[in-house]
């Protein structure tokens, strides 16, 4: 009987939440947790550089083996043989929905939870698979239309626009929808619902780390340690990304001076009035440096200056922008940053560091929406007065390694730029202290007014 | 507020349970003073409520720590190992029971509770525990591999989270209560009716009015058995007496702090003699703040008297201590329960409600009002979550039910896309009324 009973919570373990996760070799860095974050990275590894080890056909020749097996499925999609990008968009978009079924299952008595991620599976199984298949299926641009710059790096890529503005006007709406959507869009949905609309209702990644990195969720570090290298860590990748977005840029319009309706001077105006707006949002005191130390203020502000007039003075139709060779850039940034940190280790270390270890470290799109979500969202999350015990579930569980007790024990809301409002922290606690809110601040400190 | 010079000075708080550490952590924010915290149970102060969650896998130790490591440090706090025999008021030293002496300005007994015992003299016996202390919790970490079956004695909060510990890692056991239903002394009887459901519906073996009246034990004095009243014998080689607590006053007999069933203090929380302080579990207020009893051993009570103090202890006219609204709340299984101001567990006459509950679900509201002049008193919610600072200003600020009730979403404290539920209350409302 009494085996029964632990096998029964074994294989349920969904029915009771999170019951001797930290028991369980899978789920914490235990012999299980390791073989499998192996695997992983090691099939990510074979995946990206070794696909003929997986059976891709080399040079025109037919496929064989595992990726042979996909070749019916994706002849029925889009009239070609399997690609290993195939294979991968097919197997990731199965895996968010089996395991997503699971999340809704374990979280069934949470609505916010069950219409989240049917929201995550929805824009996972049209948008970054049905969608862009049925696209190429008609000779279109296949883009799936939810992944937006800079997580998107090569959307301003210049084959990306060439292909886009030689697609007619199809072509033309997704580039202009590319564009509105990083600069308009998703400024003004994080104003009224904070940067969980796009992390944890939309995202691919996020769509993955919610639910096959669910296990998996309390390993993320919350030590003030993680949280420094956090910041060291995603807002250069954030500044690599422009810069990179910059070079490429400045190539296609130097090569191209005069082709299009942007010439090559309107560009490099709209980049210093970028720049410059940064900058100035930089000194005002409720920007994007709040809270950053006097020193370190300084720091950004006089490095973004000195880059606004380095750009300024030495750009121009001869001379590439910094001097940055734009093609070494690109490939660096697309196998280090693209491939290794996003793919392999964002994927791969979900046993080991937890599931969120590419959007809390590397995620450029994370940083912005973050770097909005702490100046001028209305997202929150609550605080219920004097009710918090202290017990640390809510920091345990927490995906992106926020110490949420800190807050919660003194009464304080909890705004962070990390925060993807997965409201998971909510859910876990015992007390019912947290709650994610994003109504009008009618709150003075915190309190509520009538 | 004018607290003088006191970088001198050398406060000492025996016990680092949420009550002491909240008294080292507010008076460090408003002074310089050494403060050094004193513990016999552990080095690093945790989430008592908390210890459940580490037997049942969900967290390890250290992440129910609610400070990090470094803050004690960061802050200037001492921490001391080691258990106090001995309080000499005159020479304001104390003594540990391994000869050493600690000097004090202003001492703070923050001792909390101990499980009470059903007089039968069961703690004596091998392989009967309260569940209280770290030691508790090692106790049954040590023993869980072994554990045949276990019987729980006493339908409190403690039992059932015994219950959910147990029946987590798959420890078949027996839980005893004295009562008809779980929670009587607790909750008004439709509550209480809702959780004992709950409880039976987690197909766990509870027996309901069963009085334990004695144990068989083998020759090397360890438990064997628990026999009830009614003639029932159950074999269980661990038995957990989960009764209620008591404040743990006991070592203080034999020195000058006045007791009774806790330290005895004034409005200041001051004992006897003007330079011990006492908050937390272990106190029992001589004058409690009206509708407020004596003796609270609540974790949120010794927060607040922990913060009270911390930001009094050295301020030369303190204001009396004042808790405010009485607010409590607990989760039995899955089933969360939140109380804000005053419900009675019995209605009389003069004291009108209105409940609500779901037809299917564990879900309930309840709403308590004077019945004279319809004013709100309080209420008390299960499967629902409340916002604190709303019903609060309704409580002190003396709203009427019928100016409550149309804005009763206000409260709400549901996650997102939940359920509402305050139109069916409203309609009960008016149809009684009409």
């Amino acid at each position: 009987m009494t085996n029964l009973l632990k096998w029964s919570q074994w294989l349920f373990n969904f029915d009771v939440k999170n019951e001797g996760v930290w028991f369980k070799s899978l789920s914490n860095r235990g012999i299980v947790g390791w073989i499998l974050a192996i695997f992983l990275t090691f099939g990510y590894i074979t995946l990206y550089f070794f696909p003929t080890w997986l059976g891709l056909g080399a040079k025109g020749m037919p496929n064989t083996g595992f990726i042979g097996f996909f070749d019916p499925i994706s002849l029925f999609f889009n009239g070609s043989a399997a690609s290993q990008w195939f294979v991968y968009g097919f197997l990731y978009t199965l895996i968010i929905l089996i395991m997503g079924i699971k999340f809704i299952f374990k979280y069934r008595n949470n609505n916010y939870q069950i219409i989240r991620t049917v929201s995550l599976l929805f824009f996972q199984l049209c948008f970054a698979f049905l969608i862009p298949e049925i696209l190429a299926s008609l000779n279109q641009p296949a883009m799936d239309l939810k992944n937006m710059w800079p997580l998107n790096y090569y959307f301003f890529f210049d084959w990306n626009i060439k292909k886009l503005l030689s697609s007619g006007y199809f072509g033309l709406f997704l580039m202009v929808w590319g564009i509105a959507l990083t600069f308009i869009v998703s400024p003004v949905l994080t104003y009224f619902y904070g940067k969980r609309w796009y992390c944890s209702w939309v995202c691919g990644c996020g769509g993955l780390a919610e639910t096959a990195g669910d296990p998996f969720r309390h390993l993320s570090d919350n030590s003030e340690t993680a949280w420094k290298w956090e910041r060291r860590i995603i807002y250069p990748v954030l500044f690599l990304v422009c810069l990179m977005t910059l070079t490429i840029l400045d190539s296609f319009f130097r090569k191209n001076p005069e082709t299009y309706w942007i010439t090559f001077s309107h560009f490099k105006f709209i980049i210093l009035l970028l720049l410059a707006s940064v900058i100035a949002l930089g000194i005002w005191p409720k920007g994007w440096l709040r809270g950053v130390s006097r020193f370190s203020k300084i720091g950004y502000i006089s490095l973004a200056i000195i880059l606004f007039i380095a750009i300024a003075f030495s750009w121009s139709y001869q001379k590439p922008v910094l001097l940055i060779n734009a093609l070494k850039l690109r490939t660096w940034y697309g196998f280090y940053i693209g491939a290794i940190f996003s793919g392999i280790i964002g994927v791969g270390f979900y046993p080991l560091m937890g599931s969120r270890v590419w959007c809390r470290f590397g995620c450029p799109m994370a940083a912005i929406l973050g770097i909005q979500q702490r100046i001028f969202s209305r997202f929150r999350i609550t605080v219920n007065g004097g009710q918090c015990i202290s017990c640390g579930n809510c920091s345990t569980y927490c995906e992106m390694g926020i110490d949420v007790r800190a807050y919660a024990q003194k009464g304080e809301n909890i705004v962070r730029s990390s925060c993807v409002g997965c409201g998971i922290c909510a859910d876990v606690c015992p007390r019912g202290v947290l709650k994610l809110e994003n109504g009008p601040i009618t709150l003075d400190n915190g309190k509520i007014k009538f | 507020m004018n607290y003088g010079n006191f970088l001198e000075m050398h406060i000492v708080i025996i016990g680092n349970g949420i009550s002491g550490v909240s008294v080292a952590k507010s008076l460090r924010e408003y002074s310089d003073a050494e403060i050094t915290i004193v513990s016999s149970e552990s080095i690093s102060f945790f989430s008592r409520p908390a210890l459940m969650y580490v037997f049942m896998g969900k967290m390890r130790f250290k992440d129910i720590l609610p400070f990090s490591p470094d803050y004690w440090e960061k802050n200037n706090i001492n921490r001391v190992t080691g258990l106090i025999n001995g309080i000499d008021s005159e020479k304001q030293t104390i003594s540990f029971n391994d000869g050493r002496f600690l000097h004090f300005d202003k001492l703070v007994l923050a001792l909390g509770s101990q499980p009470k015992s059903l007089g039968l003299g069961e703690f004596d016996l091998k392989g009967v525990q309260g569940f209280y202390s770290l030691q508790d919790l090692e106790k049954l970490q040590n023993l869980s591999s072994k554990l045949k079956h276990v019987s729980i004695i006493g339908g409190g909060l403690i039992g059932v989270e015994l219950a959910e510990m147990f029946l987590s890692r798959g420890i078949s056991f027996t839980f005893w209560v004295r009562e008809r239903v779980f929670g009587s002394n607790l909750l008004p009887q439709e509550e209480a009716e809702m959780v004992t459901n709950h409880l039976k519906s987690k197909n766990i073996n509870i027996k309901f009015e069963r009085e334990i009246i004695g144990f068989e034990t083998d020759e090397w004095n360890n438990v064997k058995s628990v026999e009830s009243k009614l003639g029932e014998k159950i074999e269980s080689d661990l038995v957990c007496v989960c009764i209620g607590v008591e404040p743990k006053v006991d070592w203080l007999k034999s020195t000058e702090v006045k007791t009774k069933a806790g330290v005895l203090v004034n409005a200041h929380l001051q004992t006897n003699i003007p330079s011990i302080y006492a908050v937390g579990d272990c106190v029992e207020c001589k004058n409690p703040v009206q509708g407020r009893k004596s003796i609270e051993t609540l974790w949120y009570t010794g927060k607040l008297m922990g913060e009270y103090l911390g930001k009094n202890i050295l301020n030369e006219n303190p204001p009396p201590y004042k808790p405010g609204i009485y607010f409590n709340s607990a989760k039995f299984f899955d089933l969360e329960y939140q109380i804000y101001g005053d419900v009675p567990t019995s209605f009389t006459d003069s004291i009108g409600t209105l409940f609500w509950k779901h037809p299917s679900k564990d879900k309930s509201i309840r709403l308590v009002f004077d019945a004279k002049n319809e004013v709100f008193i309080g209420c008390c919610v299960l499967g629902i979550r409340f916002r604190q600072e709303v019903c609060e200003k309704w409580i002190k600020e003396k709203w009427k039910i019928s100016e409550v009730l149309p804005i009763l979403s206000k409260a709400n404290f549901d996650a997102e896309f939940s359920v509402r539920y305050e139109r069916e209350l409203l309609d009960i409302y008016n149809n009684n009324v009409i």
